[in-house]
């Protein structure tokens, strides 16, 4: 099963970034491989996100 | 409130002077809460509620020149012993005059606004709340050795030294168009 984030940070408007830990970041928009990066630069930024399991994927039927 | 304590130099990394070279301000009226502060500091990401309407609130940049010597805070006593108080003064410098930027800086007159800005500890500070407002005035400046717009951040009186506004807090800001 793959990680998946849920952004759960303060809400910001489209257009806008936030400016926290001295970052100016815009971690609504990030890629789950983004994210990975940046906690590993600054692992405080971890409570702007709820980490999940991802269910796994169910098959398709023809 | 605390009164009376001992107050102990701190030890441990440096003790930079000087302000950073960007401060953050909004108007008044697009910050509908401040979380109150602890210990002098306000803390917490959600720390400052934005208006959501009639616009989504917003701070907005603006840097400042990187020379030290041009940037400068100035917390004054005013009042006596019945009415203590201060002002506040925050001082800094827009290197280079330029049509765009003076269109938007004339907009800013008669306003009041919440500020943010950081000194080089990487602390920030706020001046202003959503009931006073700081005023920013702008003098553009063209001499033998500068050009560009001398920037003044004024709360009137206060009664408590600026607050610190925590790493953790989050600024929404305003991206450039």
């Amino acid at each position: 099963m793959s990680k998946t984030y849920k952004y759960i940070g303060p809400e910001y408007p489209d257009r806008c970034y936030i400016n926290v830990y001295g970052w100016n970041i815009d971690p609504k928009s990030w890629t789950p491989d983004q994210i990975d990066d940046w906690l590993k630069k600054d692992p405080r930024l971890s409570a702007f996100f709820d980490t999940a399991a991802a269910p796994a994927a169910k098959p398709v039927k023809e | 409130m605390a009164a009376g304590k001992n107050i102990r130099k701190t030890c441990g990394l440096g003790n930079a002077a000087g302000i950073s070279n960007v401060l953050w301000f909004t108007k008044k009226n697009e910050v509908t809460a401040i979380t109150a502060a602890s210990s002098g500091v306000i803390s917490g990401a959600s720390a400052f509620t934005m208006a959501s309407s009639p616009t989504a609130g917003s701070f907005n940049a603006m840097d400042l020149s990187p020379i030290n010597s041009k940037k400068t805070l100035e917390v004054a006593p005013v009042g006596d012993a019945d009415s203590p108080g201060w002002t506040v003064t925050l001082t800094g410098f827009h290197p280079k005059l330029e049509g765009a930027k003076s269109e938007i800086l004339t907009s800013l007159a008669g306003c009041e606004y919440i500020v943010v800005f950081q000194d080089k500890n990487k602390k920030r500070w706020l001046i202003g709340d959503i009931v006073d407002g700081a005023y920013i005035t702008v003098k553009p400046m063209i001499n033998d050795g500068s050009n560009g717009y001398e920037v003044t951040v004024t709360l009137e009186v206060s009664n408590h030294l600026p607050y610190e506004v925590a790493e953790n807090v989050s600024l929404t800001v305003a991206a450039d168009v």
